[in-house]
């Protein structure tokens, strides 16, 4: 049997009416009251029925609610005017927004200053009845203080967003690695090396390493190249990083690299190698990269995805961090560029 | 609405449906619809769309409605008597019953047509589509995904390319290793089924080859992939005698295992579980012996594939989506007799 606003009611001893309003986050009731009302619906395993539930909001205020229409999209980078010059965060905005528009939610980015306290912005955000937030990666990680994701549907881009255990939306990266390795192998390469940067992949959970083993594995390769971890965040660590490079080159004679790191391209230039005579080259991120070949992660379509997903969510009522927490990956495409063409 | 249906020279209800991608209007129509209502920038309004909705719905007013559990196994009940199956049914249909709606099994005998299984499904106002996972390859011949919602649990059925939902087995993997090796293991090795490995991207494997290098194991022993397809005496004594051998060879302390036939190979080749060998399993459920490793929470994949499920639904998301994705659910680890600590030297 469905658990309804009366029961609740009841079991409180309080009116039908003050349950749907403290459901509905209302300031009319007190907040203690709101948050045992809350609390015993969730006991009892209330679920709105949220057709109801906006056919009520359409009587209630005889007119579409503009506000409640808005899903947002949460950007705290202490230099907001950054998170959207990454080229693939904004093909994320640009997707969602797409996705946003065609079920009839509008995608609005709340810029979220570092100065500002959790509560305020959380309370601006109840004020203009936000029912969802897309939290777009975070560099370097937000102080997200006490803010209260339970009154939101939640939906994060990616494992780099801390704090928060949402649902998330990211990339297939051991599938696109796998992917990728049988398309160069395909094209007639047959040594192929993989440059890679351990705390990178090691933030999504070691895929590019592990899928570029299994890949070789499933093409009978044993023993393939082993990957070359790069480093460039000092200039010594930058010129290890070239050092081994040159070895690395040297003594496995690579015919095909696959890159996931950028200062790949500059140092394989600077020892005299070119692209693709000498080595073909793709990447793994070519937004990033200066690479044509590689793998398109498909950001405005992982974009898509959690606007879709988030929409979804506010449809079944879903709010707050989900008792699991899921992944959902988005498959990626190989594209074909001129750093590496396939052999004759 | 009424401005499209004007311009297009039909009636309105039909530009709703096709806007709605119901069944009973044409492709072509459909498509022309939705291009018309494009160029004019036609945008859904929410609240009326789920006013409509729930106009819609006004089915039996205690349910919204059904949705299936198609069951194609040549022995229907072997499906769930896997316990992690059974799981996953549970999960869904206690989910299902949250939102007002219940799950039914639908057993697809093999004399049925996938054409007559639509027929019979929509003679009953099924409309969402949850698949099982399956042993055989189902052959869904002319049956039309764009009238139903579907989603699947896990990639044993490669078709239709809907989304997926499934457990993480890459971390999942991953995570079990590193805890085997927290435990005081230190030669760990991997058997797990070839095709099943196969089938899920090779998780499994790129999983181990990743932990092994974080971990820093060494020797980093050579995984086993089983071959177990038919399952015969022959076979089984083939393996058997391949896993001696990788045995003999790799003398791992701590194995990893899929199959549910290797403890039984074990104990034939005089391997005890834990004193010769610790076992874990990527499942806990249904390897025999093996109570250790991998907590797929299953409930939670039943409860997810549900729910994603209900979602497609409410947005009409019908048929094959053009990205089908993958939606993965966290595995935890379970402590058990066949993998306990080490004591420390």
């Amino acid at each position: 049997m469905r658990i309804t606003l009366k029961d609740i009611a009841a079991k409180v001893g309080v009116t039908k009416t003050s349950v749907s309003l403290a459901l509905r986050n209302s300031p009319a009731i007190s907040l203690a009251m709101r948050e045992k009302i809350r609390r015993v619906a969730d006991e009892m395993g209330y679920a709105a029925d949220p057709i109801l539930q906006s056919l009520a909001e359409y009587r209630r205020t005889g007119a579409i609610h503009k506000a409640q229409s808005v899903i947002v999209w949460l950007n705290h980078w202490s230099q907001p005017e950054q998170l959207r010059r990454h080229h693939e965060f904004e093909q994320y905005w640009r997707g969602a927004k797409l996705a946003a528009k065609r079920l009839g939610y509008r995608l609005e980015e709340f810029i979220w200053s570092a100065d500002y306290p959790a509560k305020q912005a959380e309370q601006m955000l109840l004020d203009r009845g936000v029912l969802g937030l897309l939290i777009p990666p975070h560099k370097p990680e937000a102080d997200w203080g006490g803010f209260d994701w339970s009154k939101f549907s939640l939906m994060r881009f990616g494992m780099s967003v801390r704090g928060v255990d949402a649902n998330l939306v990211t990339g297939d990266h051991q599938r696109a690695m796998v992917m990728a390795v049988s398309k160069i192998h395909e094209y007639g390469y047959r040594r192929i090396g993989l440059i890679y940067n351990q705390a990178h992949d090691r933030s999504m959970g070691g895929n590019h390493y592990g899928g570029f083993f299994w890949a070789h594995k499933r093409l009978g390769i044993d023993q393939p190249i082993p990957p070359l971890e790069s480093e460039a965040k000092t200039p010594e660590l930058a010129a290890r990083t070239k050092r081994d490079l040159k070895s690395w080159l040297k003594k496995y004679q690579p015919d095909a690299i696959l890159t996931a790191a950028p200062e790949a391209l500059i140092f394989l230039r600077e020892l005299g190698y070119r692209v693709p005579q000498d080595v073909a080259v793709a990447s793994t991120s070519p937004y990033d990269i200066s690479v044509d070949a590689g793998i398109d992660q498909c950001p405005n379509v992982i974009g898509q995805i959690a606007a879709e997903m988030l929409i979804k969510q506010i449809s079944l009522n879903e709010r707050g961090e989900p008792a699991d927490p899921c992944r959902i990956l988005v498959e990626s495409r190989w594209l074909d560029g001129k750093s590496l063409p396939p052999r004759h | 609405m009424a401005d499209m249906a004007a311009k297009l020279g039909v009636s309105r209800i039909a530009v709703s449906m096709a806007l709605r991608d119901h069944h009973r209007i044409s492709v072509e129509l459909r498509k022309k619809v939705r291009r018309v209502s494009r160029e004019m920038g036609f945008v859904p309004d929410p609240f009326l769309s789920a006013l409509a909705a729930h106009r819609r719905q006004r089915v039996p007013a205690k349910d919204h409605g059904v949705v299936a559990w198609i069951n194609h196994w040549q022995d229907s009940k072997r499906l769930r008597q896997f316990k992690e199956f059974d799981l996953y049914w549970r999960g869904a249909s206690e989910a299902a019953v949250k939102y007002g709606y219940r799950v039914d099994e639908i057993r697809w005998e093999p004399d049925c047509s996938p054409k007559r299984l639509e027929k019979i499904l929509l003679a009953r106002g099924i409309e969402g589509i949850l698949i099982p996972p399956h042993r055989e390859l189902i052959d869904w011949g002319d049956f039309d995904w764009n009238k139903f919602s579907v989603v699947r649990f896990g990639l044993s059925v490669p078709s239709p390319d809907s989304n997926v939902v499934t457990s993480d087995s890459y971390r999942a993997t991953v995570m079990a290793i590193g805890k085997m090796h927290e435990y005081g293991y230190r030669r760990i090795g991997l058997t797990v089924n070839g095709e099943f490995n196969q089938r899920v991207g090779g998780n499994l494997l790129s999983g181990f080859f990743y932990a092994q290098k974080l971990l820093g194991l060494k020797p980093a022993l050579p995984a086993l992939l089983t071959i177990l397809n038919t399952r015969t005496p022959e076979e089984l004594s083939r393996q058997q005698d391949i896993l001696a051998g990788w045995l003999k060879r790799q003398k791992p302390e701590a194995l990893l295992i899929s199959d549910i036939e290797v403890p039984a190979m074990l104990r034939n080749l005089g391997y005890r579980i834990p004193q010769d060998v610790a076992v874990a399993g990527t499942t806990v459920l249904d390897i025999p012996w093996v109570d250790a490793g991998i907590d797929q929470h299953a409930e939670a994949i039943g409860r997810t594939a549900v729910e994603t499920l209900l979602k497609q639904m409410n947005v009409n998301e019908r048929g094959e989506p053009r990205h089908p994705s993958r939606i993965l659910v966290e595995g935890r680890w379970q402590d058990g007799k066949s993998l306990p600590p080490r004591r420390q030297a």
